[in-house]
């Protein structure tokens, strides 16, 4: 367990950094032994290294290993993003809120932003994408772990199909079941969609590092990440005055339960949804930041 | 007078005293250190220590032998744990003077 835990916890460390000191840390585990007190030492080094990266480690990777990364985390932090956005619109798919959208400027122009840049952030990631998963499902063939990645690709989205299926059938089912039934229903489904949308970004970034990618489709993924992450910091902004609108402006609103059996109040789910946004948007933003200073010297 | 470290078992502090007697790898150091002054310097500590000092070419990797890549102390490197060993030097003296004078006047 401790062998795996310090496995575990190598894997943590920043790219760059497992590029140039990997090796010789995973033999020093092997010579010293592995114990639970080395595999925290590892992920608290990790930490570390997250946090205050060696500046002169950046040459370790070149301008695609840069461009895979980047891609790669903004696609994470896309899904993060992208499942707060969907639990802000279920909070406030009720007619109150359409109502107070359309009589209260600040709640109705911040809505519409939201959903304008949450559109532009999806086309942009979809723009950059697409390319790169064509030319890494061309290589299925010849490259064994683009392989592997597309099948837990494949069968991330078939895991969602069939909860999704799932779900729809309950709902649709006569006599209707009981709203406890109900809310947990839809929360394995969140769950399960989730899980499977997390599979699919780690999957992504396995097939991204084990496909030979041309540098043209690298530079073009990498300027939609910058796109998403303007647009996932935009769409933070809105967020928040959409929760300030709702608060000052309809407080009622804001107060009343929401979630299964109404424990938390629409104004803290919808503060709990952006914080995640705002780490999700804090992330992409970092990691095309360091793209950038990166790639112009 | 550069700031060095707000600890006395600094890692970097550490791994440049076990530099300075020659060459080491991974391992070789985290024995050294744990022999001279029985501080045990887990992995993750020890190249965040490896990678600071490196990017500060205090120190330097040589060739690697399999995957254990010995380390040698700059000449920058010897400079400044010189000067780290003369303030910590200069402290200990101090201090030792002083819990003197304090114990002799209880």
């Amino acid at each position: 367990v401790s062998a795996w835990l310090a496995r575990r916890a190598l894997a943590l460390y920043p790219l760059a950094y497992r590029r140039r000191y990997g090796a010789e840390m995973e033999a020093l585990v092997e010579d010293s032994g592995a114990s639970l007190a080395v595999a925290a030492d590892l992920a608290r080094g990790a930490l570390g290294a997250h946090l205050r990266p060696e500046p002169a480690l950046a040459a370790a990777l070149d301008e695609r290993d840069r461009l895979r990364l980047t891609a790669s985390t903004v696609f994470l932090c896309w899904v993060v993003f992208t499942a707060m956005i969907f639990g802000v619109a279920k909070t406030t798919e009720e007619a109150g809120f359409r109502h107070a959208a359309a009589v209260h400027s600040l709640i109705g122009a911040s809505h519409l932003a939201l959903e304008l840049l949450a559109v532009l952030a999806s086309a942009a990631l979809l723009l950059g994408a697409v390319p790169l998963v064509a030319i890494a499902l061309a290589q299925v063939r010849r490259r064994p772990a683009v392989r592997r990645a597309a099948l837990v690709a494949v069968g991330c989205l078939a895991a969602f199909v069939v909860a999704t299926a799932a779900l729809v059938l309950l709902a649709n089912r006569q006599p209707e079941i009981g709203s406890g039934l109900r809310a947990a229903a839809l929360t394995a489904w969140i769950a399960v969609g989730l899980t499977c949308a997390l599979g699919c970004a780690w999957a992504a970034r396995r097939g991204l590092f084990a496909a030979a990618m041309p540098a043209a489709a690298l530079r073009l993924a990498g300027a939609c990440a910058a796109v998403v992450a303007v647009a996932m910091a935009g769409a933070v902004l809105a967020s928040a005055l959409y929760l300030v609108g709702l608060l000052v402006d309809t407080p009622a609103l804001a107060g009343a339960g929401n979630g299964p059996g109404g424990a938390l109040s629409v104004g803290l789910s919808l503060a709990i949804f952006l914080a995640a946004m705002a780490l999700a948007a804090g992330v992409a933003s970092l990691s095309t930041l360091r793209a950038r200073r990166t790639l112009t010297g | 007078m550069r700031y060095i470290s707000e600890r006395s078992t600094d890692p970097g502090l550490l791994v440049l005293a076990s530099l300075a007697e020659g060459p080491k790898h991974g391992y070789a150091i985290t024995q050294d250190v744990e022999e001279v002054s029985g501080v045990k310097l887990g992995p993750g500590t020890l190249y965040g220590a490896l990678s600071r000092l490196e990017g500060r070419d205090l120190i330097e990797a040589l060739p690697s032998e399999d995957r254990r890549r010995p380390y040698k102390i700059t000449a920058e490197g010897s400079a400044a744990l010189a000067e780290q060993l003369q303030m910590l030097g200069r402290v200990v003296a101090a201090g030792t003077k002083r819990l003197r004078a304090a114990g002799a006047s209880t």
